[in-house]
């Protein structure tokens, strides 16, 4: 069982990922999607003895798999920004219903 | 050491047979009983009579006795009856025991027969994967459409693993409001109008729910499932086309091998070979019907018996038995207390023979069951070329212990075969029972070259994968 992953871990892979993704058709790349695992868990890897830490192989295969599994999650934020947010939406909205 | 399956199939039969004799001595032992009954029955009637005449001369008027012939008259007519029936029957069980016994030497002559073609087809094999693996274009061909299957099986699990996901993420963007209302305005497209305050505001929401990636990731759950989906059907086309270019050079080899007229001559034999278990299991079935028939007609209930032992019944009823017993120990003749203690003997003798009867009505009931249980077992054994000469079990079916326990009540048919079918094992071989799985998938009879040839080049297990993968896709 591999250990959390760690918000700095996350933000390597998420760095990591977006350089592979460039100009890469993202079927073909799904399609390839063992071999993305495997390149960005050498990627993380090689980042994370670079910065002096320690990770296994199974750790970083199992950020990767955790990162790609929730890469495409989407929750919308909570607090007052969004409370607001929500109500400038909702204004936004009627008015132009009302219209 | 393993045991050969034609050894399995022989104990099998020898069981079914033993169940068969068992069931028939019960029904013989039942129709001593019978008779016996029978016998005691009348003695009985004769004695009341006797007794009846000592004891009341005046109250048994000659019609009582005439009655009595009336009865046993009747009585008679239906023992005919049902005894030519029987003999009808009989005639019928000769028959189709003969039909059985001459069915099962065809299925074992067909079996042979079709062992030796499977022989052959396997020498033919050999010859077809010589050559294929002498041709580089085939070795080449071969080896990269095991690499292209396995590759296609990873991307089908990936399209569908992606399609979960789209369906499980794309909810919470289409409920969130914030990001519906930016997608409405046009957010970051060239369309996108708004007055200054507007897309300040609009920038702002963007920030807070990180609209970039998430429209990002919208449209990637949107398409790419959907687009991946499609690629892997035009990519499926392309390697039937390639796996055609290879059956074509297969059917080459097939034809210059002699493999595909061994292989024909396999699936037809292999065909008359399932006609006559066919046939074998309709005949055996029949049989239990007449043997079923035979135990119906020779019971109490019986149709010629019934009306025949009713009226026998009401006739001893009308002599009043417990009035004459008494009469007789009021008496102080010899005669009468004889003649009351010999229907006393007749009584308990015939309870007993009843009581046998009906353990050996139980018996033969028991062995039917377990005969016919065991034709179902050997049913399913010929249906899956168990008894072929490639078929073979694991060391450790102890096939004499579970015939036991099956016997013994201890197990159900289905649990008999579990256990065998659990230990069946079969040789590396070409037969069609061995590739039995992928023998159905492909389309031709010598498919099964290309695939040992590509087995041969590439390994076992990859071409194992490559069999349960074209029956997957069938």
């Amino acid at each position: 069982m591999a250990n959390p992953l760690k918000l700095e871990e996350v933000k390597r892979i998420l760095d990591l990922a977006c350089s592979l993704r460039d100009d890469v058709d993202p079927v073909e790349e799904e399609l390839e999607h063992d071999e993305l695992c495997l390149r960005l868990r050498d990627r993380l890897i090689a980042a994370a003895q670079i910065t002096g830490d320690s990770l296994t192989e199974d750790q970083a295969a199992a950020a990767v798999d955790q990162y790609l599994d929730h890469m495409h999650e989407f929750r919308e934020p909570g607090g007052v920004s969004a409370t607001i947010a929500r109500g400038y939406v909702w204004l936004m909205t009627l008015g132009k219903t009302s219209q | 050491m393993d045991t050969a399956g034609s050894f399995i199939y022989t104990r099998l039969l020898v069981a079914e047979n033993d169940f068969r004799t068992q069931c028939e001595d019960a029904a013989d032992m039942q129709r001593t009983l019978k008779e016996g009954i029978e016998q005691l029955t009348l003695k009985r009637a004769e004695t009341l009579l006797a007794l009846a005449q000592e004891l009341l001369p005046e109250a048994i008027a000659d019609d009582t006795q005439l009655q009595l012939g009336e009865v046993l008259t009747e009585l008679m007519q239906a023992k005919a009856r049902c005894e030519e029936d029987r003999k009808d029957l009989l005639q019928q069980r000769e028959t189709a025991i003969a039909e059985i016994e001459n069915l099962k030497q065809r299925f074992a002559d067909s079996s042979r027969e079709h062992a030796e073609f499977v022989a052959d087809q396997q020498r033919k094999q050999q010859e077809a994967t010589r050559i294929l693996q002498n041709n580089p274009q085939f070795v080449q061909q071969s080896a990269a459409t095991l690499k292209t299957q396995k590759t296609l099986h990873n991307n089908e699990l990936r399209v569908e693993e992606l399609h979960r996901q789209a369906e499980a993420q794309l909810p919470a963007y289409r409920n969130s409001r914030l990001f519906q209302y930016l997608i409405m305005r046009r957010y970051g497209s060239s369309d996108y109008e708004a007055s200054f305050l507007t897309r300040r505001m609009d920038s702002w929401i963007a920030r807070l729910i990180d609209f970039p990636k998430a429209i990002r990731s919208f449209n990637f759950l949107r398409t790419v499932p959907v687009r991946m989906r499609e690629e892997v059907k035009k990519r499926k086309r392309d390697f039937d086309k390639s796996l055609a270019e290879l059956r074509k050079l297969e059917d080459q080899v097939g034809n210059q091998s002699g493999l595909r007229l061994a292989a024909q001559k396999v699936s037809a034999s292999e065909r008359r070979r399932l006609e006559v278990a066919e046939v074998l299991a309709a005949a055996e079935t029949r049989l239990n019907e007449i043997e079923a028939q035979l135990e119906a007609i020779e019971s109490p209930q019986g149709k010629h018996f019934a009306k025949a032992t009713a009226a026998f019944s009401e006739w001893l009823a009308s002599l009043k038995v417990s009035v004459l017993e008494d009469l007789a120990d009021e008496t102080e003749s010899a005669v009468d207390d004889r003649l009351v203690a010999e229907i006393q003997l007749c009584d308990e003798q015939v309870q007993q023979a009843r009581e046998d009867i009906r353990k050996c009505e139980e018996r033969a009931r028991d062995r039917r069951e377990k005969m016919m249980g065991m034709q179902w077992v050997l049913g399913q054994f010929r249906a899956k070329h168990y008894d072929a000469d490639n078929s073979v079990f694991d060391a450790s079916l102890d096939i004499d212990t579970l015939i036991q326990r099956f016997d013994d009540g201890k197990s159900i048919k289905e649990s008999l075969w579990a256990g065998i079918e659990g230990r069946q094992r079969e040789k590396q071989s070409w037969s069609s029972g061995a590739m039995g799985k992928v023998g159905a998938v492909a389309s031709h009879p010598t498919s099964q070259a290309l695939l040992f040839a590509v087995a041969n080049i590439a390994g076992q297990a990859a071409a194992a994968a490559i069999g349960q993968r074209m029956m997957g896709k069938k």
